[in-house]
């Protein structure tokens, strides 16, 4: 285990922070378990490979992304809620579809590469700031080997100051208050569907805009890249909140996209120490391992600092 | 205020287990009514506020709420004028918010929920002294989960935040059932004062035989999908406990139980 790989599984753990926030919104707050994220994941990575091919700028192929995975969540909600579909079932459709949709914009290849593109983390801009490539005799001691770290993680605050905002505002309420108690949203003369539907288009929107910085970090596009992405969305966000959303003056994000590096970090560190063929099953294992732990009782090994009044 | 018309509810239409509990059933609610329901279990009672509330769909008939048909409306759309407070004090708050949280949630019912702050700080004192009318120290508990509040506590949330906004009829479905003794007399005085204060219409549905002889100006029992008794004014005053219990033995004796 070298530097290299830490730094590799922090890329990776940030990237995917950005998908779990979405993750956050659809499974912790709106209880909805979503499998659209399979397919609006790599629906953000075509789009990106797609529009940098055709020389759009890399920016733009975030934005784009976005709207595409708004898009994405939205059909998923109107098939719940419209057409009255299960809410795994309008996942899985929307997720089947998507597969399609992503081969199409790639103009049907099992993989479009983005080499020698301008992306996120290498452009003029970057190169100005971090250098072209790293010093040879001290390396990952100069700016440029942390360029996608610094990249990444400017873009997930930037994403979660936002999700805190748009939850602390009277719209976010609605969406907590539907997880909460359909009954209440009902009664104040709202259409709980829609806001639902809301939801789903937010989160995936978050979940394709990782797929995009996931497609210009590996500077490829695979059709394949949104298998099991779910459960890396879903652990992150399990871990996260089971470990640090007990403590205090820890918001939620923060702690879900703690628990997105944490789980990265895990998965990578499992994953170097086994051959590929059983990759699956170790990630398989992990996961099983973050749900068991995490009907653990934090509480009772005093992590928890929070007082008694507000047990629940 | 309220009409049901020409009403038809069956149940498990089709099988075996085919009920019939509405044929043609009419009820009306007349503006500043406060109506204690009353009729033993399957009786119809829960199901007329469902069926008035849009929870549930008529078989056949209509249902008109302020001169309005709003038989094909959705349960949303009817609670713009109507406020309800259920059995389970759990369904009328959201028990992961906190009570500031609940209280605006409630107080901008009827406006946009648009993407300014979701609590106004500035309402903060107003929420404080209405909650402290209710005179349950939930003032004091402005940042404290609803979740983690007693039963009564938060049934009297749910009431308060139910006529937080303008709203003409306020539906009660054995609001106090679920509450012990001492609370439900407390959640029933709380009721009939925001009842009186706002001079809305009330359909309350209860068990408590004494709680609809004492509240209310008017008193229906159900029994099998039919208003078997409706008295009001002069008429109710004059209704006792006993002998709503020797009617509701009546009931039971020609049910050959």
């Amino acid at each position: 285990m070298n530097l290299e790989t830490v730094i590799g599984a922090l890329n990776l753990g940030s990237i995917y922070a950005v998908m779990a926030l979405g993750i956050y919104i659809t499974y912790k707050i709106l209880d909805f378990p979503d499998l659209t994220v399979d397919g609006s994941f790599p629906l953000g990575g075509a789009v990106t490979a797609a529009i940098i091919n055709a020389g759009g700028n890399p920016a733009a192929a975030i934005a784009a992304s976005a709207i595409a995975g708004t898009f994405a969540g939205f059909l998923t909600g109107v098939i719940h809620v419209k057409l009255k579909i299960r809410d795994l079932l309008s996942g899985i459709i929307m997720m089947t579809a998507l597969y399609s949709v992503n081969f199409i914009i790639v103009g049907s290849k099992a993989s479009l590469p983005v080499t020698g593109k301008d992306t996120v983390f290498s452009n003029s801009f970057t190169r100005n700031l971090f250098g072209e490539k790293a010093s040879d005799n001290a390396p990952l001691h100069s700016l440029f080997d942390f360029k996608e770290l610094i990249t990444v993680v400017i873009f997930l605050i930037v994403l979660k100051v936002l999700l805190d905002l748009f939850m602390k505002s009277k719209r976010g309420y609605l969406l907590k208050a539907m997880g909460d108690n359909p009954t209440v949203v009902a009664t104040l003369a709202k259409n709980g569907g829609n806001v639902k539907i809301m939801g789903l288009a937010i989160a995936n929107a978050f979940v394709s805009v990782s797929g995009s910085l996931f497609c210009q970090y590996n500077k490829t596009f695979f059709l394949t890249d949104g298998t099991g992405k779910m459960v890396i969305g879903l652990a992150a966000v399990i871990i996260g909140i089971n470990i640090f959303g007990k403590i205090r003056h820890i918001a939620s994000t923060t702690a879900v996209m703690i628990g997105a590096v944490i789980y990265t970090a895990c998965v990578t560190l499992a994953l170097a120490k086994f051959p590929a063929n059983i990759m699956k099953l170790v990630t398989a294992v992990l996961f099983l391992l973050v749900l068991v732990l995490g009907q653990v009782k934090i509480g009772t090994l005093n992590f928890s600092s929070k007082k008694g009044g507000d047990k629940k | 205020m309220i009409q049901l018309c020409d009403i038809c509810k069956k149940f498990n239409s089709g099988t075996v287990n085919e009920t019939v509990l509405f044929n043609n059933f009419n009820f009306k609610v007349n503006k500043g009514d406060f109506i204690s329901v009353i009729g033993s279990n399957g009786s119809g009672k829960t199901t007329m506020l469902n069926i008035i509330c849009g929870t549930i769909g008529a078989d056949s008939g209509k249902v008109i709420i302020g001169g309005h048909d709003m038989t094909h409306k959705p349960d949303y759309e009817r609670y713009k004028k109507i406020g309800r407070v259920y059995q389970n004090p759990a369904l009328g708050t959201c028990g992961d918010m906190n009570v500031l949280e609940n209280m605006s949630l409630a107080d901008n019912k009827g406006k946009r929920f648009g993407f300014s702050s979701g609590v106004n700080k500035k309402k903060l004192d107003y929420y404080r002294e209405m909650l402290g009318t209710l005179g349950l120290g939930l003032e004091d508990k402005m940042f404290v989960k609803v979740g983690s509040l007693s039963g009564g506590q938060r049934q009297a949330m749910s009431l308060l935040m139910s006529v937080m906004t303008p709203i003409e009829c306020l539906i009660l479905d054995e609001h106090t059932a679920a509450l012990d003794p001492k609370t439900s007399e407390i959640i029933m005085r709380i009721t009939d004062k925001i009842v009186k204060e706002r001079g809305l219409t009330a359909l309350m549905v209860t068990h408590n035989l004494r709680y609809a002889v004492e509240y209310g100006n008017r008193l229906v029992m159900m029994h099998e999908g039919k208003c078997i008794m409706d008295h009001a004014g002069k008429e109710k005053e004059n209704l006792d406990t006993q002998a709503l219990l020797k009617t509701f033995e009546d009931i039971s004796v020609e049910l050959g139980n």
